[in-house]
């Protein structure tokens, strides 16, 4: 396999990616993790666009690092201002178990699935593919069914973090 | 990017949404439980991504092989309604306990 | 171009989101007021839905490339959500009342739970199928959290959202595995692929599958992804729990019998593996259910265990290719309408911001309420699979159905379990015609308790009765 320019670019993406992911896991103080995330989430953008799926890309910065990622950070600073004992946490017994799952997962999941898509490395989708203009015909036309359906699912959404959250119970 | 294999994704793909297993399983606070949630999400909308790329089947025209572009964005959708129900879940425990550690959390036993 | 749409089909979902959105904008208007208009509206558009589902009826309809998918088993599921749903709503004015949670967005939330499990009864694609999902999960982990000023209920939403945001993880995953193989979300792909695909898709689909098994096995409380129900059960408002027990169940149950059914006949596998499933979960159901002294979590192993029987139909429609769907109707039919009738029992005994918790607090009931008592025996009958009850028939199908696919080991370990059973359930009879200690006041039982305590005794025993009408109602002969 010849060594492309592309395949540098993508390693080290794929690497920063890889690398933050375990800091979401590994940093105690969930203020840290959350950053992580932020991080984890923008380098993945990039590797959408590396896919030419740009209108992905820029709905993964816009939804995930923008919406999502905030509202996680305002919840941590709410808690933090109360209390920032709970954020800390104390190590746990469970961790050798968990991640001697996650490393025979792995093993497992690589042994069986890498080596059967090894051989596919010619991308068979046409130019175009992840624009704008197509994710919106299909969304308008095959999947209005469940594009009213998630509607629903936001309004749910909604309704049920105010019931929640709201702070009188009248 | 030309040259790199469909395996590169899926691994990293893969690589993510174990991370985000594992730490699911060992961390004991729920906001940050949630948030390896959130990457075993991402993981699942990287794979989807890749196999849209690298394994287009729309024969006939480019809308059909518009699936798993269309699950990412529902993915996408449901994880922002999740977020919203889970940290109002969070918030209302904290009101009421003034203490989030899961494992602390052990009033249902029997 | 916007396809035309076929409201035969969704007219009965977008009855009930539609209602579930009115009876939002009637609680924003009318607050928490004395008449609960709210309530009113809700019962009435699920009415409505009833009726509408009842009438459509009819050959076998695919709209949409198989996101919706209306046959026999889909409208007979999405009948049976809406019913319980709808009994669900008769019976919480007065268990809210009674525990002092005053949160009329109840019934809208309730509303869009049963949109969720409507949707996935009837659908084929995947990202539907999630979707689906993930409306009735979302609704149902507000739900248990709905009584806000209790530590145990609030703990039970955290541990229910947190465990099942996880399950739904690996089932994308699982979609995003089965998409890599087949390039599709259709299930029916499925077989061709399996059979006639390169290795490569082979190995994707059997990872997909054990990963979608995780994810639905989880929504079914099959074993061993069951830990969740007993807590959540305990936790949650007995109202809610009534609800997540029988329409949040069906939806999961009719997605795990359309994927095993999706294998054709390549089915082998998968159906072994369902099969084990499926004895793990009626042992694991049966066996921890007679150390309970609590109830509700009496009633989550009963629903494990019930898990369980499903996943027998499902492994023999796995197995033996193209079996009919009439032993799950009935399995389903007879398990709704019995769980149902237990928990309007129980929700009838709270009072004054206390309900029956242990087996004890149902000592009495024969002597204050010969009603609820002689109802109980109905249900527990039709939960051992006894007698002349709906809980019998459908057991006695899903055994035919294992026979056929010459699982007659799954068979034997079924029966076995169902004597299991009877051990449990009879505890609870045994309470039940106790002399009373402490509160020994008659339960005074409003209207619409009666009335949905006698549908669903009616309900039990009519299918038994009417077992002709119903196949050729059917039109599965």
């Amino acid at each position: 396999m010849k060594i492309t320019p592309d395949m540098i670019v993508f390693a080290m993406l794929a690497g920063m990616a890889a690398l933050s992911a375990v800091g979401v896991v590994a940093f105690r103080n969930a203020v840290r993790s959350a950053l992580c995330l932020v991080f984890t989430f923008f380098l993945l953008g990039f590797l959408y666009f590396a896919l030419n799926m740009e209108m992905l890309g820029i709905t993964q910065i816009v939804v995930y690092t923008g919406a999502i990622m905030v509202l996680f950070l305002f919840v941590i600073m709410l808690l933090n201002l109360g209390a920032s004992h709970v954020l800390e946490e104390k190590s746990d017994p469970k961790k050798v178990i968990g991640i001697g799952f996650g490393v025979s997962l792995a093993v497992l999941l690589a042994s069986q699935i890498v080596p059967v898509l090894i051989k596919v490395n010619a991308p068979t989708a046409p130019e175009g593919f992840g624009s704008p203009q197509v994710i919106g015909n299909v969304l308008f036309t095959d999947y209005v069914f469940p594009f009213e359906a998630v509607s629903i699912l936001l309004l749910l959404g909604i309704v049920g973090s105010v019931l929640l959250a709201k702070r009188r119970l009248s | 990017m030309n040259g790199v294999p469909l395996a590169g994704f899926i691994g990293l793909s893969m690589f993510m949404f174990i991370t985000g297993v594992v730490g699911v399983i060992i961390r004991r606070n729920p906001i940050v439980i949630f948030m390896c949630i959130e990457l075993m999400l991402n993981a699942v909308n990287l794979a989807f991504l890749a196999f849209a790329r690298y394994k287009f089947s729309g024969l006939a025209n480019v809308n059909q092989g518009a699936a798993g572009q269309m699950m990412v964005v529902f993915v996408m959708a449901v994880a922002a309604a999740e977020v919203a129900v889970g940290l109002g879940i969070i918030m209302a425990i904290y009101r009421l306990k003034e203490n989030i550690d899961v494992d602390e959390l052990n009033l249902l036993k029997g | 171009m916007i396809p035309t749409i076929d409201w035969g089909v969704i007219g009965p979902v977008a009855i009930v989101a539609v209602t579930g959105m009115i009876a939002l904008i009637v609680h924003m208007i009318t607050g928490n007021s004395e008449k609960n208009f709210t309530q009113k509206v809700t019962v009435f558009g699920l009415l409505i839905a009833l009726t509408s589902l009842l009438a459509a009826g009819g050959s076998e309809r695919f709209v949409l490339q198989e996101m919706v998918v209306m046959d026999r088993l889909g409208s007979v599921g999405q009948l049976l959500t809406v019913f319980s749903a709808l009994i669900v709503a008769l019976v919480s004015p007065a268990y809210l009342e009674a525990k002092r949670i005053k949160l009329g967005e109840f019934y809208p939330m309730l509303a869009w739970a049963t949109v969720g499990g409507m949707i996935v009864c009837c659908t084929r694609n995947l990202l539907v199928l999630f979707v689906g999902i993930e409306i009735l999960s979302i609704s149902l982990y507000v739900l248990a959290g709905l009584h806000r000023t209790s530590k145990k209920s609030e703990e039970s939403a955290i541990k229910y959202f947190l465990l099942g945001a996880f399950a739904t993880g690996f089932l994308l995953y699982g979609i995003a595995m089965f998409y890599g193989a087949t390039g599709s979300l259709n299930m029916s792909t499925l077989v061709s692929y399996w059979l006639h695909g390169a290795p490569e898709n082979k190995i994707l689909l059997s990872l997909s599958f054990a990963l979608i098994a995780v994810g639905i096995g989880f929504k079914c409380s099959l074993a061993p992804f069951h830990q969740w129900t007993p807590d959540v059960y305990e936790g949650a408002p007995t109202n809610v729990v009534a609800f997540m027990a029988t329409g949040g169940k069906v939806g999961a149950f009719v997605a795990l019998w359309n994927f095993a059914d999706s294998f054709g006949h390549a089915g082998r596998f998968v159906g072994m593996t369902i099969a084990t499933l499926a004895v793990l979960s009626m042992l694991v159901g049966n066996v921890l259910a007679m150390a309970q002294k609590n109830i509700k979590r009496l009633l989550a192993y009963s629903s494990i265990a019930n898990a369980g029987y499903v996943a027998v139909a499902a492994a023999s429609v796995a197995i033996a290719f193209r079996l009919n769907h009439i032993a799950l109707i009935f399995f389903l039919f007879g398990y709704v309408l019995t769980s149902l009738g237990v928990f309007v029992v129980v929700l009838a005994m709270a009072k004054d911001g206390e309900e029956p918790m242990s087996l004890d607090d149902l000592k009495g009931l024969a002597s204050r309420s010969p009603i609820l008592a002689y109802s109980l025996v109905v249900f527990v009958l039709s939960l051992i699979g006894l007698g002349p009850v709906s809980g019998f028939l459908g057991k006695l199908f899903i055994l035919k159905d294992a026979l056929t696919a010459n699982l007659a080991w799954l068979a034997v370990v079924m029966v076995l379990n169902s004597i299991f059973g009877a051990f449990y359930y009879f505890g609870m009879l045994r309470s039940a015609f106790a002399p009373a200690e402490g509160d020994a006041r008659p339960i005074s039982l409003s209207i619409p308790q009666t009335f949905s305590l006698s549908v669903c005794v009616v309900g039990v025993i009519g299918a038994v009765v009417f077992y002709a009408p119903l196949l050729a109602h059917l039109g599965l002969r």
